[in-house]
Formats: C-alpha cells, structure tokens, sequence
C-alpha cells in the first residue's frame, strides 16, 4: 500500500514539475518574442543591428563548411539506399525523384537544424550561463540593459534569417551527392536526374521544409538561451544545461518536425 | 540637513523556506559613504541586490530618490537603475568585451553621443581609476586589483548620483585594497556621490565609513558613525569588531542528535 501512494505522490510531483517547466520556458518565449518583435513596434529599443549581424555570421558563414559537407553526404547515403530498393523494380532512374522530394521536405531542415542545435545552441546556453555564473548577468541589468532583448533578441533574429539559408545550402548539396552517386555509380546521365529533380519538385515542398526550419530556429535559439539563463550551481551548472539545451533542441525538433509533417500532410 | 537618497523599511526577504533579511530598517542621506559591515553570508550581496532592483523583497519597501522602487515594473526599474552604478564582487566585466568596450557600453547604450566623444569619456573614466591605457585588454588579462578597479570606471560611466561596491577590497592584498579604498574617498569627494559599501573588511569600513551598519544574520545590531560604534559595549558588536568568533554555548543533546538524525 504504502508504494502505492508513494508511486502515486512521486508521479503527481514530476507532473507538477513538469508543467512549472512548461510554464516558465513558454513565458521566457512570449517574453522574447515581445522583446524581439513587439517593443519595437510600439516604439520602445530594438534589438542592436550591430549585434544581430554578427551572430549572423556566427550562425550563418561560419557554420555553413559542416552544414555543406555532412548534407552531401547524407544525399549520396540517401541514393545508394533508395538506389537499393529501385533496383529490384528497375526504376533506378527515379532515384533523383526521391533524393530531391526527401531531401527538401524532410532531410534538409532536420539535419541542419540538429546541427546547429549541437553547435550553436549549446554555445548559447554555455555563454549565457557562464555569464550568469559570473554575475554579468545582473551587470546588465543593473545598467538598466534588458538581458533579454540584449542576449536573445539579436540571436533570435539571425537564426530565423540564417537558419533557413543554411537548409537552402543543404538541400542543394543533399540533391548533388544524390547526384554524385547517380551518375559515377548508378550510371545515370546528368541531364537525366536533373530532369527528374526539376519535374519532382514542387514550390510546396520547398517551402514547408523551409516553415520547419522556421519553426526550429525559434526552438534552438529559445531552447539554448533559456538553459543558459536558468544556470544554477556555477561552472557544474553550465556543463549540465550545456548538455540540456542540446537533448532538448532535438526532442522539441524532432517533435515540432513531426507535427509539421502531419499538418501538411493531412491538411494540405 | 540633505535629504535622504535611499532608505529601506522593514526589509525582509526569504530564499525559498530560509530568512536572509529581517526587518532591516536603514537611511542613507545623500552624499553620504555607508559601509555596511558584516560576516560572510550574513546577507549583504542580497541587500545590494534588492537596492538595484533585482529581486522583489517578500515584505517591506526601498525607496531610492523618492520612489519606491519594490512596485515597479521592469521599464520604471530601469529609469531608477540609471541613476546608479555598481561595482559587483567578482566585478562582473563582459568577458567578450574589451575592458574599453565595457566602460564604454552604458554610454553607447543609453546615450547617443558619438562615437569620438565617447573614446574620450571613456579614456576619463579609466584615467580616474587609474587604468589609462587598458582599455585594449581583455578582462581576462587583467589582475583582481585591476578589474575591481576597470568595474568602477563602468558603474562610474554614467556619473551616477549613487554607487553601490559589493566587496571592493575582498581577495586583495592591503596595499592594493588600500588603493581601492582611496580611490573610493577620492571620488566621493570629487562628485559628492552617495555610496554604499558592503565589506567584511574592518580596516577599510573604519577607513572609509562616514557611518557604518552592523549586520548580523540578517539583522542590523547597530547603525552610527565609526566612533559610536567602538564605543559601544554590546558584546556581538564587540567580537565582530575584535575579529573574534562568537562563543557558541555548546548544546550537547541537540548536537548528538543533529549527528544521528
Ligand atoms: N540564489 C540563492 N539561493 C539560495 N540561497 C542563497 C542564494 N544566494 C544567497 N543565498 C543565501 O543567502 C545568504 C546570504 O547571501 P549573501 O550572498 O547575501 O551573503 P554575503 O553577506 O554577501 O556574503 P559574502 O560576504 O560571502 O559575499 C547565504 O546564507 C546564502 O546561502
Ligand atoms: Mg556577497
């Protein structure tokens, strides 16, 4: 009897736990998203240009060699496998049908965004948190400087631009590695699979992958920033929410992708 | 008689279940140098903290130049904030910034004097404190001494009318704190800024306290001028003054059973 209530206590306390979490993580991103795109409307500080721009380039130009490279490779794994199937059939000249419609659709957004949620999101929650470690945090506020529209806002921005470029970047690599494959091994002539790419692909697929990425953008950023900001316990605190931020990013990703594909998939 | 430019009443602030303040009822006239003094952990991080705004108290109110800061909203914090400056313990310069691009951020932030003007204010600041020439270094190349003193030329930036110094000789050797404390009266006596500094350092409180508040676990046991203070007989007020630890009478049942429990 008595594990039985205790089963059910403990149950009741991570729900409840749970649900603070929830809580405070959804305020964090109603709070950031007025700070980004609401304040300035209403004529209050905008987030700096200056500051936006230069996490762009962190996001955008140094991230793209590794977005670029791990893409191709995913394209070229993409055509043996699909390659493998097709060939039982005999239409292993659809190959560039499949690689395009299952990159741009799905491949692309996911695998940029769990890339940059390995890079880039973790570096925020370890640079945040290691500025809460060190009280600059409070310095910020102190001089009358919102840490958020200060350290989210700018990050926000140039992941909601950057992010989707990147998946643009991959998605054309992803379709070249299929590519790769298709002519030097499956045969294929080159204006062969272009044509089937070009005649798979519609504006619509396209465009959701590119909502997806939207969508993971504002998790990764908002994911990365909110570990950083609730740092407890110094320097073991930031290693723990560095870890957090990247586990997170990727279930919120995985499960946001999910949802996504559903909608389109059902509704449009 | 000057006015008084910060007062707290009733203070009393909880982390989660335990009390850190209670009650503590202080005036601070303007111009004025108030040290409080008082033991590791007693709370006095947390009192500075509630002066800048940061947390809410559970129960009292503060009121800084007139306007009780404990109901406003972030936004009317801020306009409160810029009238102060504060030199935290660890100093808390921005890393990724040079230690130019720190003392200058409030300027650039708040104002909008071009970009010459503030290179020159900023070069001032750091000329004031003693840093003339840093302002390329990280803070990471900076020693204690250095940084404590790059933080104030921050919190100074701005010529606040108040400046807060959470510990600004702690982990310093004495000629360098000694050095802290005189550019601290320096500058009280160039700007008549209202000051409030936190220590656990006796020497520098007497050194440089026009009046100086005991506090202990959470209470304040006095509040006057340095020679009321070593006049007082009060046998806390003494120990600490003395540098001894308090004698704890020795409860032997309640001491076995915190072991066994
Ligand atoms: N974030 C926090 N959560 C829980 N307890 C805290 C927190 N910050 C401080 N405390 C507790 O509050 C008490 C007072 O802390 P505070 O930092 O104000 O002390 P202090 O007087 O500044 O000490 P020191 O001289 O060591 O800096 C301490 O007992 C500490 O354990
Ligand atoms: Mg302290």
């Amino acid at each position: 009897m008595k594990t039985l209530t205790d089963l059910a206590g403990r149950t009741g306390n991570l729900t409840f736990s749970w649900l603070a979490l929830i809580n405070r993580f959804s305020r964090f991103a109603a709070d950031s998203f007025r700070h980004t795109f609401v304040a300035p409307l209403l004529g209050k500080r905008r987030p700096s240009a200056g500051e936006t721009f230069r996490q762009m380039v962190v996001v955008g130009v140094d991230s793209s060699p590794i977005v670029i490279t791990i893409a191709m490779f995913i394209g070229m794994i993409l055509a043996m496998q699909t390659a493998y199937q097709l060939k039982k059939y005999g239409i292993v000249n659809l190959v560039g049908d499949l690689v395009a419609v299952s990159i741009t659709r799905e491949l692309g957004p996911l695998i940029t965004a769990i890339i940059i949620a390995g890079r880039i999101g973790a570096s925020y929650a370890a640079e945040i948190g290691t500025m809460k470690v060190a009280e600059e945090l409070d310095a910020l506020r102190s001089m009358a400087l919102n840490p958020v529209r200060y350290l989210v806002s700018p990050r926000l921005l140039a992941m909601l631009v950057m992010l989707p470029c990147l998946t643009v970047f991959a998605n054309l690599t992803g379709i070249f590695g299929g590519f790769i494959i298709s002519v030097f091994n499956l045969g294929l002539s080159p204006v062969l699979y272009y044509n089937h790419v070009i005649e798979a692909l519609v504006l619509k697929d396209i465009a959701t992958g590119l909502m997806k990425s939207l969508s993971f953008a504002g998790i990764i950023v908002l994911v990365g920033c909110y570990q950083g900001f609730t740092v407890e316990n110094g320097a073991e605190g930031v290693g723990r929410n560095t870890t957090n931020s990247v586990v997170a990013s990727i279930f919120l990703i995985i499960l946001a992708d999910c949802f996504f594909t559903a909608l389109f998939y059902f509704a449009f | 008689m000057s006015k008084a430019m910060i007062s707290i009443k009733n203070l009393t602030t909880y982390y989660g279940e335990k009390r850190i303040l209670s009650s503590v009822n202080l005036e601070i006239t303007e111009g004025e140098r108030m040290v409080i003094l008082g033991a590791s952990g007693c709370g006095k991080t947390t009192m500075l903290r509630h002066l800048m705004g940061l947390v809410k108290p559970r129960d009292g109110s503060i009121f800084v130049d007139g306007t009780d800061i404990c109901g406003l909203s972030e936004d009317g914090l801020d306009q409160v904030r810029l009238k102060m400056g504060v030199l935290f313990q660890s100093a808390a310069l921005f890393n990724s910034m040079t230690v130019g691009d720190n003392v200058a951020m409030p300027l650039r932030e708040h104002t909008s004097l071009n970009e010459k003007v503030i290179q020159i204010m900023t070069r001032m600041k750091l000329e004031q404190v003693g840093l003339a020439g840093f302002e390329n270094l990280r803070p990471g190349e900076l020693s204690g001494g250095m940084k404590k003193r790059a933080g104030l030329a921050r919190a100074m930036a701005m010529d606040p009318r108040i400046l807060l110094f959470d510990e600004p000789s702690a982990g310093l050797d004495p000629i360098v704190a000694d050095g802290i404390d005189n550019l601290i009266l320096k500058i009280s006596k160039a700007f008549k800024t209202t000051m409030v500094v936190v220590t656990h350092d006796l020497k520098s409180a007497f050194k440089i306290a026009d009046r100086i508040t005991l506090l202990y676990k959470g209470e304040i046991l006095i509040s006057g001028s340095p020679e009321e203070l070593k006049k007082n007989p009060d046998a806390r007020i003494r120990n600490f003054l003395d540098g001894r630890a308090a004698e704890e009478e020795i409860d032997t049942t309640a001491y076995l059973e915190r072991l066994l429990s």
